[in-house]
């Protein structure tokens, strides 16, 4: 549901901004990466101070890095006997983007402004070879047990922006330098500096309810507080998430 | 450029809310409904008929289960039988202890016939009370899974195929928590919540518990006279509720013999004999 969202999103853009650009025959195809994942955009030049950037970014297939000594209770309900578990973290988002490129002089300085839309989720942790019985007993959330399958359980940090549900939508406020679009060359660069509004961040586990029904619930914070103590100070400066990306751009017209 | 700010600024409207459907599943009627009740033997309940083995109760419920009461000392105690039985005109056969014969037409003294499969055939008196059928949860349900939750270092849950009251024993036991020392080897085979305001827990080995019941919205109120069974609630009420065609019944309270306090949500199915 929430890709063909994103998919009808972007449709919807390029179908009315598209025929602006071919209009005034300029946009260009870039392709880049950053700490929003890989990504394709095409850029339009409106005027000599605008440019529109629509794309879509995904950390999809990329490589976390994994804490190998998390302690977790060896029986879920007993804390006393613990047991060291491997915690897999990856940056999870995917997600349409649809900025604003303002040059306020005739150099490449810029300053971005506009959305990013997509999945809530930012960051995915997978705790594994938990024992086993972490694959019977779990935390009941609002009548959803969240539990282990086959001593591996899956967490979700998610941002959800202005909370639009399915679709999260976040601003997006950043720097940067370069031109996607140039009259006078063919390929260009640009680098962008920026942070995403996620709202307050809230962890958020696959749960099952007693009939088979399966939700993503939200994991209250006393209960990851007491798994995990002082996470939710952690957590709750991820609001704003910093940004980092480098795109390189072919002009097609 | 003013159309693009514009569009940008839509976006957000095209994206409609995720809705899931309430539940409120149309079961069928149960097959027994128009037999289903209670006969309460006149005269048995003074002291001086307490005699083990006599006969006290016989709930018959909407989905073909009855449950047979007799005394099982000379205190009082009452113990519960339950198992299926059929109709045919005034009989009705139960299997497993005989055929009672009776005229169901209309509430009050009845003239009860009782033929054991081993014993004396007894002519008795007794009170018919006819069940309401207003609800569709007065039936017999089938558990399909339990799910127990229990308060302590950490609130966890687990969830069970049935209900085996020793699997949840040794669950409680495995995270901390005390669990009574006689809990049965057998798990629940049905839960009857009957017209007659009977709730019949009937067992795998055969035996059963009866409790009186009073339903209000979606609140159970319950009164529970089960001595032997191990997990006795102290909070005598409960919460029934549809999702996905099921029926849930939650029972929150806190276990006999036991600091463990919790809930045990019961899912079920309409009773098939």
């Amino acid at each position: 549901m929430k890709r063909i969202s994103i998919l009808f999103c972007l449709a919807f853009v390029l179908t009315t901004a598209l025929p602006a650009a071919a209009q005034k025959g300029h946009l260009s195809l870039g392709l880049g990466g950053g700490t929003g994942g890989l990504g394709a955009a095409v850029a339009i030049k409106l005027d000599s101070h605008a440019q529109l950037y629509l794309g879509y970014g995904s950390m999809f297939g990329l490589p976390g890095f994994t804490l190998t000594q998390v302690s977790v209770p060896t029986h879920p309900g007993i804390p006393a006997e613990k047991t060291a578990v491997p915690l897999n973290i990856q940056l999870a988002m995917n997600e349409a983007r649809a900025l604003l490129y303002f040059y306020p002089s005739s150099s490449s300085f810029h300053f971005i402004l506009g959305f990013h839309m997509g999945t809530a989720r930012y960051l995915r942790g997978t705790l594994s070879s938990l024992p086993s019985d972490y694959n019977t007993v779990g935390l009941d959330i609002d009548g959803y047990l969240v539990k282990a399958h086959e001593g591996v359980m899956e967490v979700e940090l998610n941002g959800p922006g202005f909370a639009l549900s399915p679709v999260a939508v976040k601003p997006y406020l950043g720097i940067g330098f370069g031109r996607p679009v140039r009259d006078d060359r063919r390929v260009t660069c640009s680098i962008d500096l920026g942070f995403q509004y996620q709202g307050k961040p809230e962890w958020r586990a696959l749960g099952e309810s007693i009939t088979g029904r399966t939700k993503m619930v939200q994991i209250p914070e006393e209960t990851l507080e007491s798994i995990f103590e002082d996470i939710s100070s952690y957590t709750d400066w991820m609001a704003f998430w910093p940004t980092l990306s480098f795109h390189l751009y072919f002009k097609l017209f | 450029m003013k159309k693009l700010f514009l569009t940008l600024a839509l976006l957000p409207l095209l994206f409609s809310c995720e809705t899931i459907p309430e539940d409120n599943p149309d079961y069928p009627d149960p097959a027994y409904l128009q037999y289903a009740g209670r006969l309460t033997l006149n005269g048995v309940t003074t002291k001086a008929v307490y005699t083990p083995g006599r006969l006290v109760s016989i709930e018959l419920t909407e989905s073909g289960i009855y449950a047979i009461g007799r005394y099982a000392d000379e205190l009082g105690t009452i113990a519960y039988t339950a198992g299926a039985y059929t109709v045919s005109g005034h009989d009705y056969r139960l299997s497993g202890f005989g055929t009672i014969s009776f005229n169901n037409s209309q509430e009050g003294f009845v003239e009860l016939t009782i033929k054991p499969d081993e014993g004396y055939q007894q002519l008795v008196w007794a009170t018919l009370k006819k069940a309401d059928s207003s609800n569709k949860a007065y039936r017999a349900w089938n558990v399909e899974k339990t799910r127990v939750t229990v308060k302590g270092w950490r609130t966890i849950s687990a969830d069970f195929i049935g209900c085996d009251f020793k699997e949840i024993a040794d669950f409680l036991r495995a995270n901390g928590h005390k669990a009574p020392v006689d809990v049965p080897d057998h798990g629940i085979r049905s839960i009857s919540l009957t017209g007659t305001e009977t709730m019949i827990i009937a067992y795998d080995d055969g035996s059963a518990d009866l409790n009186e019941f009073s339903l209000n919205g979606n609140v159970i109120k319950y009164t529970w006279s089960d001595n032997m069974k191990g997990f006795t609630f102290e909070t005598e009420k409960a919460v029934i509720s549809y999702m996905d065609g099921k029926c849930i019944l939650t029972i929150n309270g806190k276990i006999r013999d036991s600091s463990t306090s919790g809930s045990v949500t019961f899912m079920m199915s309409p009773y098939n004999p």
